[in-house]
Formats: structure tokens, C-alpha cells, sequence
């Protein structure tokens, strides 16, 4: 959704991805866009994806967003995979606040509202989630902090939470799914992207992983992990 | 008093500073912690030409300043590019007699984007060039537009702003405003007519956010746009290349001054035009400019020849984490048309912080290297598998594709095989890993 100006740090990777592991794994899919101004009815789909964009252009998408709320919600209620990384996860909840004090109704599927400062936020991420032991990598790239979020998706071992340095981040509601992580956050964790992929019914076959692509992600994965463990261990 | 104190700081730090090698930010940042105001307490010359953008800032203010001093002007800049408020103290200061009078004709800043408010809030720049706004280093900087405030900030109502009237972005600062002076390249051989990167910040107008129509695009954002929605549009430009010739390498300026260059790419062509108006704008003739720009070859070792082994190689020292710099390096590879190799290099990401951040391999083109011409492809480094990832997405032949971690292995491998050319492509901050390795002519 709305991929022409909510693909801030190389967003699309993340559908190109996913594409490939279910394509991998034997499914049929099928990929739709949805762009600013554009009207359709975008109910029926499995999963619905949003990533980063300028603070700017995440407004003029809360504008324009209205006419799907409803839609959007309903999905959600209905366990369709849903997820909004980035700033865009700010969409999914009640309220975003600018810097200079307006205030933006959000699609309400969480009960959480969002706070814009001045002051940017960035910053690798190391966190764990309930569904993996396994860790994720990433990185917080924002100008905002969250607040209200009861059902959060990750702890934060490294990097800014929701509200503060370290602690919960993200959102989990039903198969809806939001993170302030930016860019292709499958690219690094093959265990989200194959937790996506079961969440969609996806049948895994785990010999798929001894393709290059999947060697190359879990090398990636192992190497920024280690790379940030030895960080955090310098830091003490 | 204080100014004294905070001058002869300055240069007291900066000589011992000398040598031990120390930065040329420090002896500045004593002297602001005597003397906060002390870059207004100075005098400074009549001519003030500041530059900033997200690419391009060091080798145009290389470029301006030779080609001032060659004309007979005194030039104070910040040669070691040292370009916050810090750095930018310390070149005034060090060039200061004690009573805190600049000895040059000309003062000329580069400046870093983020940080340009800082330093303008205590004296105008007589000319202030902006060159283009990029996704650059997004870990520190958080994106193009949250850069664009910042250097929104940064702009005196007094200074005359010099403007690429090509990037919609960097035209918004001249909206409604009288004092700019425009330069641009026109249509020429290198355009298109579809875009051809991997992401389009430009898809709406940055005035009204409704779609924005170009008519040609020189690459990625840059080119010629109109929003018919609310009429922003490229402006008619005071400084053009008004003729490109990039297989003889040569540019015409304002349909009358021809350019040599020594690198033949559409980059170099926008820092030597910014360097040829800033020129023009502090009085130099523009037939003496053109004279003394003709195969300038940049001295801040962005472009370097060497040899390893048989390979004849050439480095394109791009900058990590800033995708529109790669896509320049593998489009300039991709024109080449000659049998090549080509080596890419991620190993640091930064050499000023620590991060593991890769997704800006996603913005980069790497189908400009899906063509026959192209032999191998080496990836090294930490990242080399980040590397790998990304190639399986795009257009070039995976049997093309060697992954090594260790530079060094790789370097080893190909100095004893075969002898095609060989283009390396990496950032300042890996340059001294692969330069280890290689002959340099």
C-alpha cells in the first residue's frame, strides 16, 4: 500500500522477498499496488504491507487512508496478515501528533497514540520476539516516540523501544503486525519472513533454505548479530 | 579580549595539532567555547561562497578554489573538508591576522547540510550554493526532506542562493524568493524519457504533493519536471551546459565554452557547472574559467588508476549508504562497453560510527551491471553477503557472482587470474583496505 511514497529505505524489498519465499515454498501469488489518489476496492486480500515514509508524506497517506478504514479494520478483526513497518505502523493506531502540536486521526485497529519531536532517532536494533528465540536485526530510524501499546511485538535488547531506549516495540494485534523497524526487515530474519509465511498458510519446505538467497539472509542475519552482541558487550 | 583569546587558541591548538595529526575540528571547538560569537566578531572578506548538498560539496569547492587561486585571488577554504561549525571556525580563525581579519579575497565554505545552521546564523554567505538533495546516509540523517528542514533553516533572507534547477527538492528553497541564481544542464544525449532507478522521491510535486510530470530525466530525480497541479516547475537558468558530449568528453557552458573533462560523467558535469557559476559569480571571466577547468582532475583521490597484476584498474571511490553515488559508479562501469571485472567493497559502513543498516543496497541499481561487457563480480567484505542477497535480485548472471569475505583473498584471486580491466567500487571508508592490495599509477 501506497508503495510510490511510503518506500523510504528500500521498503519494496520486503514484498519482493516474500514473494520469492512463498513462490519458493509452492504458492501461487499475486501482487497488487495501491498509490496515493487511487481508488479501489482493496478488500479480499491475505496481507496487506505498508513501510516508511517522510513524516510529510505519512500525513498526506493518513488523509487519504480514511476511505479504507473500514476495510482495513475489518481485515484485521478477520485475522488478515497485516504489516506496517516503519512510521507507517504509526498509522494503525488512534492518534499522531506533529512536532508543532496537530493532531492526525489514525486507522484506530490499535489503541495507541503517537507523539512527533524534533529530534530524530536513529539506531541498530538487536530484539526478541515471543514466537523466536532466534533474535531480529534491524534499525529505528524516527522522530517519534508511542505510547499505549498493551500487546507489544518485540523486547528491545538494543535500540529504541516505542517509548524509550531499550523496553517493548511494536504492536501485535490478531495477525496485524507494526514496527518502527525501516527497510527490508525480512531480509535479515528469515524466521519473521517464514513466521509470515506460515501466518498466510503457507506450507514451509525447509530444504527451500539450502537455495543461496536463504544462505545468503542467514549469514547476513549471523553476522549482524554478532557484530551487535560484541557491541553491546563493549559497551559495558 | 575573548576574541583574541579564542583566535590565538585557535591557532596554538591547530600548530601543535599539526604534528600529532590531530583533526581540524578540535582547535575551532576550543575557540567557539571561549568565544561563542566569535564567527561574528571576525571580519571577513567582501566575498562569501558557501556550498552544501548531499554530494558533490568537496570536489566543487576543490574545483572553486583552484580555479580562483589560479586567477590571482587569495582563497581561504576548508581544504580538509572539516565542514561543521568546528571545522569551519578553525579554517576562518587560522586564517585570521590577530586582530581578527580574514587575509583572503575570498572566504569559501563548504559546509555540511545538517549542521549549515549553526554556522550561517552568524554571518550571510555573499552566494550560497545548494547542489542537490539525495538519499544519503539516512542512519545519521534521517531521510532527503528531514535534511531539507534543516537546510531550510540554515538560508539568510540576504544571501543570494545559487541553485540546481534540475532537482525539484533543491528548487523549493527558491520559491517565492527573488534573490536565486539557477544553473542547469539541458536536454541532452544522456536523458530519458521513463525513469530508470530503483525508487522516484520526486513522484509528486515537493509544493503540492499532487503528481509530478517530467519531461525528460537526466538521472534518478534530476531532469526537467512541471506540476500542473500547482505550476512549480524547473526554472530557466542563468549558468547551462547547454551541450554534452560525453563519448568525445566534452561539455558546452552557455553555448559558447567548452569544458574538457577528465572524467566523464553526468557527477562531474554538475560540480564542474556549480564551480563554473560560483567562479563566474566572484568576477572571474567565464572563458578564463572554462580555460583552467579543462581536464581538472580532482586531487581528494575520488577517482584513481592503478594496476593489479594484469588488470588495468580504475577505482570509483563512491560513498556507502548514498545509493545515487553507486548508481553513477556501476552506470559509468555499464558505459564503459570494454571487457571488464568488477570488485565491490562493504566492509565498514561508516568510518565516523558503528552500523550494520544495509537496506540502502536496495535503492541501488545493480541491473546497470546486468550487462555482457561485465565479466565477474567480486563482492567482499563483512557485508559481502548483504551483497550476494541483493544481486539475486536483479538482472546480472548469477555465475558472474564470486563472494569473498576477506578483501585480501579476493584481491590475491584476481591478481593471479586472467587480465581484463578491473573498476572497484567502494567508500572512503573501505579505500584503505583495497588500496593495500593494488598498485597505484
Amino acid at each position: 500500500m501506497y508503495n510510490d511514497i511510503m518506500n523510504l529505505y528500500g521498503e519494496y524489498a520486503n514484498i519482493t522477498l516474500l514473494q520469492r519465499y512463498l513462490s519458493d515454498n509452492g504458492a501461487n501469488v499475486i501482487t497488487d499496488t495501491l498509490s496515493l489518489y487511487e481508488e479501489k476496492d482493496i478488500s479480499g486480500y491475505d496481507f496487506y504491507y505498508m513501510g516508511s515514509g517522510t513524516e510529510k508524506n505519512q500525513k498526506i497517506v493518513l488523509k487519504d487512508i480514511e476511505k479504507y478504514k473500514e476495510t482495513l479494520t475489518k481485515a484485521s478483526e478477520e485475522n488478515k496478515v497485516m504489516l506496517f513497518t516503519g512510521n507507517a505502523f504509526e498509522i494503525l493506531g488512534s492518534k499522531i501528533t506533529t512536532a508543532d502540536g496537530t493532531e492526525f486521526e489514525g486507522l484506530s485497529i490499535g489503541d495507541f497514540e503517537t507523539s512527533e519531536g524534533t529530534k530524530r532517532i536513529v539506531g541498530d536494533c538487536l530484539a526478541s520476539a515471543e514466537y523466536s528465540e532466534v533474535y531480529h536485526i534491524g534499525f529505528i530510524n524516527k522522530c517519534s516516540v508511542t505510547k499505549g501499546v498493551t500487546t507489544p511485538l518485540f523486547k528491545m535488547k538494543m535500540g529504541f523501544g516505542n517509548e524509550k531506549e531499550g523496553g517493548d516495540e511494536g504492536f501485535v494485534k490478531n495477525n496485524t503486525f507494526g514496527t518502527h523497524l525501516i527497510g527490508p526487515v525480512f531480509v535479515k530474519n528469515l524466521h519473521f519472513l517464514n513466521m509470515t509465511a506460515e501466518k498466510l498458510g503457507c506450507e514451509i519446505n525447509t530444504q527451500i533454505q539450502s537455495q543461496d538467497i536463504y544462505k545468503y539472509m542467514d549469514k547476513s542475519h549471523y553476522n549482524s548479530v554478532k557484530q551487535l552482541l560484541e557491541r553491546i558487550e563493549n559497551e559495558k | 579580549m575573548r576574541k583574541l583569546a579564542a583566535i590565538l587558541i585557535c591557532k596554538l591548538v591547530r600548530f601543535v595539532g599539526s604534528f600529532v595529526g590531530k583533526g581540524s575540528s578540535l582547535p575551532g571547538r576550543y575557540a567557539l567555547k571561549i568565544c561563542p560569537d566569535i564567527l561574528k566578531k571576525v571580519t571577513l572578506p567582501e566575498k562569501i561562497i558557501a556550498v552544501t548538498g548531499s554530494n558533490g560539496k568537496t570536489s566543487t569547492v576543490e574545483m572553486i578554489a583552484s580555479v580562483l587561486k589560479n586567477s590571482g585571488l587569495k582563497v581561504a577554504y576548508n581544504v580538509e573538508g572539516s565542514n561543521q561549525i568546528e571545522g569551519v571556525t578553525t579554517m576562518i580563525l587560522d586564517n585570521c591576522t590577530l586582530s581578527g581579519r580574514v587575509k583572503a579575497d575570498v572566504l569559501l565554505i563548504e559546509s555540511d547540510e545538517r549542521y549549515a545552521k549553526y554556522t550561517f546564523k552568524w554571518f550571510s554567505p555573499t552566494y550560497y550554493i545548494i547542489t542537490n538533495l539525495y538519499r544519503d546516509q539516512l542512519t545519521r540523517n534521517g531521510h532527503p526532506m528531514w535534511v531539507f528542514d534543516a537546510v531550510k533553516e540554515s538560508i539568510p533572507d540576504d544571501s543570494t542562493l545559487v541553485l540546481n534547477a534540475d532537482d525539484p527538492f533543491v528548487s523549493l528553497f527558491g520559491k517565492d524568493r527573488d534573490n536565486v541564481i539557477w544553473f542547469g544542464v539541458d536536454k541532452c544525449d544522456i536523458d530519458t524519457e521513463i525513469f530508470e532507478g530503483v525508487y522516484n522521491d520526486a513522484l509528486y510535486c515537493p509544493a503540492c504533493h499532487k503528481p509530478m510530470k517530467y519531461e525528460y530525466y537526466h538521472f534518478n530525480h534530476i531532469g526537467k519536471y512541471l506540476c500542473e497541479s500547482c505550476g512549480f516547475k524547473r526554472n530557466d537558468t542563468q549558468y547551462t551546459v547547454t551541450n554534452v558530449d560525453l563519448e568525445n568528453g566534452l561539455i558546452t557552458i552557455d553555448g559558447n565554452y567548452n569544458v574538457k573533462l577528465a572524467f566523464k560523467s553526468i557527477y562531474n558535469i554538475y560540480n564542474i557547472l556549480a564551480a563554473f557559476t560560483a567562479c563566474s559569480l566572484a568576477g572571474v571571466e567565464k572563458e578564463k574559467i572554462a580555460a583552467l577547468m579543462c581536464n581538472y582532475i580532482l586531487k581528494n583521490g575520488r577517482f584513481i588508476r592503478f594496476t593489479l597484476g594484469k588488470h588495468q584498474g580504475t577505482f570509483l571511490v563512491s560513498k556507502h549508504e548514498n545509493s545515487i553515488s553507486y548508481d553513477m559508479s556501476f552506470k559509468y562501469i555499464s558505459e564503459s562497453g570494454k571487457v571488464c571485472s568488477v570488485i565491490i567493497i562493504v566492509d565498514a559502513i561508516s568510518r565516523k560510527y558503528f552500523t550494520t543498516e544495509t537496506s540502502w543496497l536496495w535503492d541501488i541499481n545493480f541491473d546497470l551491471l546486468g550487462c555482457t561487457h561485465i565479466k565477474n563480480i567480486y563482492l567482499c567484505g563483512k557485508y559481502c553477503n548483504d551483497l550476494a542477497l541483493r544481486t539475486e535480485f536483479s538482472t546480472i548472471d548469477k555465475s558472474k557472482i564470486k563472494v569473498y569475505e576477506s578483501i585480501d583473498e579476493a584481491c590475491r584471486h584476481i591478481r593471479h587470474n586472467d587480465y581484463e580491466d578491473l573498476y572497484a567500487v567502494t567508500c572512503f571508508s573501505d579505500k584503505a583496505k583495497f588500496l593495500s592490495n593494488i598498485e597505484i599509477k
